[in-house]
């Protein structure tokens, strides 16, 4: 009898996962057609803007994320093209995404915001005519210093070699990322920081060595809480972190530097294999609709591309220059540019400054 | 024939499953893992058909042995200092009474219910400069300044050996526990004192599973990169960051797969090493 129960019990689950899972794969291919796959950077569009969407529109966007654009890369080459219609890629991966036919062209004459996008961010040199991108927003990484820390050690920051004062030992974040790193290194010694050649890159090795005396903490994560909590005096980080960190701790202010910071521009690409065109316009229109954008904005302040959202923007941006960053910042920024193969260059010294 | 089939049917229905699983999910990505580090890798991350071995030539390079180094050596710092824990621990455990005793390995395996990173953060919270830690030192006039406790090298031993004692005092405490109280009740009968009792009789007894506790703790301890991350602010490059980063920011897939393969063959001979000293059933 006992027997028999635990047979019938037996049965009855897998019956059920049987029809759960059966119900599953109906209720996506129901809606497919109506479903756009978005393939993003975990925290960069906040859930509500998605819903919205799809209240207006009735298209249902799923999203998927990565950390970093080589792992995007790597799932995209591995096959997953097809799993996704719209991508968020950063400008240096762009040019290998079309060499590898990932993505297609885009026909913007079908998205009217990008009326809406200023136009120094448009046309730039990885698309030239933006034949495949869109531009999102950007990320520029800034160099912040914590007044009330530095004026202690009697530190001043004017340009990127005082990074290296023996007065700030271990007292510094930096992203945990080596291009970031050994750009920084290249621009302070005046060499070309999207240099391929072997020799050019091994000398920052001994500028990234000393620097690495200062640094408490590599973090490319949460290092607006190392800033905030005082923990130390000066940061390299990205410009949202340097914002949050100032929102904490008012003693953390922008530090200006000669050499110029590093940019980077996030773009929506179109895979190649999607048959959605007309809902990846229709999604791409909405984003960049002023107070769609200004709602992205607000959630996640990178930099701020669209110029019908600036006009809607409040005092708390105008007058807060890690928001509102001066045009002679942008001026003399480095957008980080692809380096193939010398990628592994790049990587040996970072390796070097951490051993 | 039909004898046949109905003989083997009941092995292949019962190890079937289990066989495609670790074909599957081990022997395939393995092979898979193998196959990339004799490849050539393209640029764009990845790697082309063309067999190469210039991964493992790199390998030689020096900054790599340096992070090999690093890496062994904060792995014996750990287990040293989680033996020299762990041990009294265990003998604790194993010889209190009958009714605590659950209760207290149950407190052991209590910290696995919650994520590892997570308990990690919360040492990030403890030891930060504006922390608990230091927050209550200062109230209590004990110092004056803050202590730099959170990313230091102290810091990262402290989350290793935090993150990796379970490993190390389960063993141990399973062999304290096999042990024949009879052996003891003899060595005192032979006029031995209690010094003598614990390094001529229990030592040499529990040795497996002291061999199999640090076995079980030295080769995780080789992989745990986000401890060091977190705890040391990834300060110091070890073989985990170092696989991370060739997928990831050097595009090199080849030189990973090869360091990935290095790490499991050195796994390998340390099994082989503990495999002649104690039996693998230690090891639970």
């Amino acid at each position: 009898m006992r027997k028999l129960y635990v047979k019938l019990v037996a049965v009855l689950i897998v019956t059920f996962m049987g029809v759960g899972l059966m119900a599953g794969c109906g209720n996506s291919a129901a809606s497919k057609e109506n479903t756009l796959y978005i393939y993003n950077w975990s925290e960069y569009i906040p859930q509500e803007v998605y819903e919205m969407f799809e209240q207006e529109t009735g298209i249902h966007v799923v999203e998927s994320t990565f950390s970093s654009n080589e792992e995007m890369l790597a799932k995209l080459v591995a096959g997953g093209t097809g799993e996704y219609d719209i991508f968020v890629a950063s400008n240096y991966v762009i040019p290998a995404m079309i060499a590898q036919g990932l993505i297609k062209e885009i026909d913007t004459s079908k998205i009217e915001n990008m009326a809406n996008i200023s136009e120094d961010n448009l046309n730039l040199g990885f698309d030239k005519g933006n034949k495949y991108t869109v531009p999102y927003m950007a990320t520029i990484t800034l160099i912040v210093m914590n007044q009330a820390k530095c004026a202690e050690l009697g530190v001043e920051i004017n340009n990127l070699n005082d990074l290296l004062n023996p007065a700030l030992t271990n007292n510094i974040v930096v992203p945990d990322d080596c291009r970031e790193l050994v750009d920084v290194a290249l621009k302070a010694l005046n060499l070309d920081p999207d240099s391929t050649d072997e020799a050019v890159i091994e000398q920052a090795s001994d500028w990234l060595i000393e620097l690495s005396k200062n640094v408490k903490l590599y973090d490319s994560d949460t290092p607006f809480s190392a800033l905030a909590t005082n923990e130390v005096a000066v940061g390299l980080v990205y410009n949202m972190d340097a914002v949050k960190a100032a929102a904490i701790n008012s003693d953390i202010v922008l530090v200006d530097v000669p050499e110029g910071n590093e940019m980077s521009y996030d773009s929506f690409v179109m895979s190649a294999k999607t048959e959605k065109d007309d809902l990846v316009y229709q999604f791409i229109n909405f984003i960049h609709r002023p107070e769609i954008y200004k709602m992205c904005y607000d959630e996640y302040p990178c930099v701020c591309l669209n110029k019908g959202t600036m006009d809607l923007m409040g005092d708390d941006y105008y007058n807060n220059p890690l928001k509102n960053i001066s045009s002679s910042i942008f001026a003399k920024a480095h957008v980080i540019g692809d380096v193939g193969d010398a990628a592994t260059y790049y990587d040996n010294v970072f390796s070097k400054m951490k051993n | 024939m039909k004898a046949k089939i109905k003989n083997s049917l009941p092995p292949l229905v019962m190890i079937g499953p289990s066989v495609m699983w670790l074909v599957l999910f081990l022997v395939l990505p393995l092979l898979l893992v193998v196959g990339i580090s004799v490849l050539r890798r393209n640029g764009y991350g990845g790697v082309e058909m063309i067999p190469s071995i210039e991964a493992y030539k790199s390998l030689l390079s020096t900054d790599y042995l340096k992070v090999f180094g690093s890496s062994f050596l904060l792995s014996i710092e750990t287990t040293v200092i989680c033996l020299l824990i762990g041990y009294p621990f265990a003998y604790i455990i194993a010889n209190s009474s009958e009714k605590i005793k659950p209760f207290l390995v149950l407190m052991l395996m209590l910290p696995f219910w919650i994520n590892s990173m997570i308990r990690i953060y919360g040492w990030n919270t403890l030891l930060r400069s504006s922390g608990i830690v230091n927050h209550l030192l200062i109230s209590l006039g004990v110092i004056k300044i803050p202590i730099e406790m959170l990313y230091t090298d102290g810091a990262v031993l402290l989350g290793m050996v935090y993150d990796l004692l379970p490993f190390t005092v389960l063993p141990i405490y399973t062999s304290i526990e096999k042990l024949d109280p009879s052996l003891i009740e003899a060595a005192k009968d032979l006029y031995c004192n209690k010094r003598h009792v614990f390094t001529r009789v229990i030592l040499p007894l529990t040795m497996p599973g002291v061999f199999a506790g640090s076995i079980q703790t030295f080769i995780p301890s080789l992989g745990l990169f986000y401890i060091a991350d977190m705890m040391g602010g990834a300060k110091t490059m070890y073989i985990g960051n170092l696989i991370k980063n060739q997928f990831m920011s050097a595009r090199n897939w080849p030189l990973g797969a090869a360091l990935s393969i290095i790490l499991i063959v050195i796994t390998l001979v340390l099994m082989r090493l503990y495999g002649k000293v104690g039996s693998l059933d230690d090891m639970v």
